[in-house]
C-alpha cells in the first residue's frame, strides 16, 4: 500500500514532511498547534506561526503551549501575519516562495536551532477564487523544497471556510489530516515528474482533474506521471489523465505514464495510457 | 454508390452495415461465394480486408494470384483472438478507425475461427451485437463458418446473429434471425430471483464499497480478488453517478459468486449494454464494457426507473 499518511494528532512529524491538517473549529486548530508547536519545541526546533488573523488571536491560540512566553521572547517562536510572507507585494509566487523557506530554514540552523517547523494557515488563500492557482502551485513547488530541507510544515485550514476546493489543496501533501476520512490520494510533482500515491476514482475526479491542470500549467515540454504508488485508478480517473494528454498533444506537449501496476493497467489500457505497464 | 442487381451483395449500397452468415463445408463453396465477393470488392476499388483460415486462404491465394496484393489485409484468424470477447472486438473496432476516416465503403471478409476455442463461443454475443454498434459503418462483413469445425449450436448461433444469409446464389434475410435483446437473453444465464441468504449493503461512496467487495471476494476467487473489486467498483460508481446511492449485494451459487448493483438512477435500458465497444473518443461506458471483460457473465436488467447488473465469477 502506498496511501497517503493519515494524522490522527499533529506529532510524529520530522524534517522533509509537508502535510496538511483541515479544522472545523478553532478548538481544532488550536489543538493542532499546541501538539506540533509543543513536539517542534522539544527537538529544538524554530517554531514559525502565521496566519491572516490578528497577531493578538494568533498568541491567544497557543495560550496552552508550556513556555509560550519564553519561546516568543527567545525568538525561538515567531508568530506573525500571512502576508510578511510575500516580500516586495510578490503575493503567492511559486519561486519566491521556495526561495523564502528555504532561506528562512537555513537561518534557523545558523541560528543553532535543529530546523524549521512552519504551521501556515491558508484558509483564505483556498477560499479566494483569485489565489488559489497560485497556492496550488506554491504547493507544488515547496514540497520538493521542504523534502530537502531541514524544515517541515504544516498547511492547515479551516474546511467550514475554505470552500469547495480544498480537497485539491489537501491532495497536495504527502501527510494529511481530514476529520472523518481517509485521504483519498496525493499528487507532487518534482524534477518535472508527477507522483500519485493512494487511490484515484470517481469520487476524487474533481480534485484529480484541478490537480493535473495545475501541473499542466506550471511546467513546460514532456510530462511523466509516474503511476508505481498507486494503488488503484478507475476508468473515470483514467479518463481524466486521457483528456489531459489530448489537451497536452494538441499543445505540441507530451504526456506518458510509468511505473503501471496492476490493476492499474485495466482502466488505463482503456485509453490507451498503459504501455510498459506489467499487467 | 447505387445498388446493383445481381452482385454479390446484394442490395447493399455501401452507406450502412450489412453483416453475413455464410455457412460452408467444402473449398467449392468458398470458391463460390467468397472469391466472387473479393474480385468485385477490388473491382470496385473498395478497401477488401481477409482475416480467415489456412484453407479460406489457399481458395483465394489461387484464385487472385497477384490481385491478392491489392487487398487491405489478407491475414489468419488465429492472430485476433485476443482471449477474450471484449478484448477480441475492442481490437477490431480500433482498426476500423483508419477506414472509418476515410468515408468509403469497405468489405470484410471475416472468419472466427476463434469461435471453438475455449471461451470462444461468447463471440456470438458480439456478432449480434455488431448489427447495432456498427449500423452506421459502410462496410459489409461476409462471416464464414465451416460447419466441419464448428458444433451445430455455434452454426445456429451465426445464424441467429447474422441478418443475411447467403441462399442459392443470392443475398437474403436469415429466416432464423433474432434481434439482439433477443438472442442475448437466450444465451445469458437466467436472471433467478436474488437468494434470501444474499448479503447487502447501501453503499454512498465508492471507497468503502471498494474494499467491502475486498474484503468478501471468496476464497476459490483470491487469485482475481483485484479484478473482481475493480469490476464490482465500475458498476459501483456507475450507479453513483447515476443515483447517488446504490445496493451492493453478493452471494455464492456453488462454485460461482454473484456479484450485483442495484440503483434507481436513470435508466441503463440497452439491451447491448456492456456488450457494445465504447466510443473511439474519451466518452463514457467504459467501465461497464471493462467490468464485463472481466466477470465471466455480466446480466443488466431494468430495475424499476434504475438498473440492476449481475457480475458472475467463477472459481477455478
Amino acid at each position: 500500500m502506498s496511501a497517503p499518511r493519515t494524522l490522527s494528532r499533529a506529532v510524529d512529524l520530522a524534517p522533509g514532511d509537508h502535510a496538511s491538517w483541515a479544522y472545523d473549529d478553532l478548538s481544532g486548530l488550536r489543538a493542532v498547534c499546541l501538539d506540533t508547536f509543543a513536539e517542534g519545541a522539544a527537538r529544538g526546533e524554530q517554531l514559525v506561526y502565521l496566519s491572516h488573523r490578528p497577531l493578538g488571536q494568533l498568541v491567544d491560540d497557543l495560550a496552552g503551549l508550556e513556555g509560550r512566553d519564553a519561546l516568543l521572547r527567545s525568538g525561538q517562536l515567531v508568530v506573525h501575519g500571512a502576508q510578511d510572507c510575500s516580500p516586495d507585494g510578490a503575493g503567492l509566487d511559486a519561486a519566491v516562495q521556495v526561495e523564502t523557506w528555504r532561506s528562512r530554514a537555513a537561518a534557523s540552523v545558523e541560528s543553532g536551532y535543529s530546523g524549521l517547523r512552519v504551521v501556515g494557515d491558508i484558509t483564505e488563500e483556498i477560499a479566494d477564487p483569485a489565489h488559489l492557482a497560485d497556492l496550488l502551485r506554491c504547493e507544488l513547488a515547496v514540497d520538493s523544497m521542504y523534502a530537502a530541507a531541514p524544515a517541515l510544515a504544516l498547511c492547515v485550514f479551516d474546511r467550514t471556510r475554505a470552500g469547495s476546493r480544498w480537497r485539491e489543496v489537501s491532495s497536495l501533501h504527502r501527510i494529511q489530516h481530514i476529520p472523518g476520512e481517509e485521504p483519498a490520494f496525493a499528487l507532487t510533482l518534482s524534477r518535472g515528474v508527477v507522483r500519485l500515491m493512494g487511490e484515484v476514482d470517481l469520487s476524487s475526479v474533481p480534485e484529480f482533474a484541478g490537480l493535473l491542470q495545475a501541473v499542466v500549467e506550471s511546467t513546460t515540454g514532456l510530462l511523466e506521471v509516474d503511476l508505481s504508488e498507486l494503488d488503484f485508478i478507475d476508468v473515470a480517473g483514467s479518463r481524466v489523465m486521457a483528456g489531459m494528454r489530448t489537451a497536452m498533444t494538441r499543445a505540441g506537449r507530451e504526456l506518458f505514464v510509468t511505473g503501471v501496476r496492476h490493476p492499474a493497467a485495466l482502466p488505463l489500457r482503456e485509453f490507451n495510457l498503459h504501455e510498459g505497464a506489467a499487467t | 454508390m447505387s445498388a446493383t442487381a445481381a452482385t454479390t451483395v446484394g442490395t447493399w449500397a455501401g452507406d450502412r452495415f450489412a453483416h453475413e452468415a455464410f455457412v460452408y463445408g467444402t473449398e467449392a463453396e468458398v470458391r463460390d461465394r467468397v472469391v466472387p465477393f473479393v474480385a468485385e470488392g477490388l473491382e470496385r476499388g473498395e478497401a477488401t480486408i481477409v482475416v480467415a483460415s489456412d484453407g479460406v486462404r489457399a481458395v483465394l491465394d489461387d484464385a487472385l494470384g497477384a490481385g491478392r496484393d491489392d487487398l487491405a489485409v489478407f491475414a489468419d484468424s488465429a492472430g485476433f483472438w485476443r482471449g477474450d470477447g471484449q478484448q477480441t472486438l475492442a481490437a477490431y473496432h480500433e482498426s476500423m478507425g483508419p477506414l472509418l476516416e476515410t468515408g468509403r465503403p469497405w468489405r470484410l471478409v471475416g472468419e472466427p475461427t476463434w469461435l471453438a476455442v475455449p471461451g470462444g463461443h461468447v463471440w456470438s454475443r458480439f456478432e449480434a451485437v455488431a448489427n447495432d454498434a456498427f449500423s452506421d459503418y459502410p462496410y459489409y462483413s461476409l462471416c464464414l463458418h465451416d460447419r466441419r469445425r464448428l458444433s451445430p449450436s455455434l452454426v445456429d448461433n451465426a445464424r441467429r446473429t447474422h441478418p443475411l444469409v447467403w441462399d442459392h446464389g443470392e443475398v437474403v434475410p436469415s429466416p432464423h434471425y433474432q434481434p439482439t435483446e433477443e438472442f442475448l437473453r437466450s444465451v445469458e444465464p437466467p436472471w433467478t430471483p436474488a437468494p434470501e441468504h444474499r448479503e447487502s449493503v447501501t453503499v454512498t461512496t465508492c471507497g468503502p464499497a471498494r474494499r467491502y467487495v475486498h474484503a468478501n471476494v471468496v476464497a476459490a476467487l483470491t487469485d482475481r480478488a483485484d479484478d473482481v473489486t475493480l469490476a464490482v467498483h465500475e458498476i459501483v460508481a456507475n450507479a453513483l453517478e447515476a443515483a447517488g446511492t446504490a445496493e451492493l449485494s453478493h452471494w455464492q451459487v456453488g462454485g460461482t459468486q454473484v456479484w450485483e448493483v442495484r440503483d434507481d438512477g436513470p435508466g441503463l435500458h440497452e439491451a447491448a449494454a456492456g456488450y457494445s465497444p465504447p466510443s473511439l473518443d474519451l466518452a463514457g461506458g467504459r467501465g461497464l464494457w471493462l467490468a464485463h471483460s472481466l466477470a465471466d457473465e455480466a446480466i443488466v436488467r431494468q430495475h424499476g426507473p434504475g438498473t440492476a447488473i449481475r457480475l458472475i465469477f467463477s472459481a477455478p
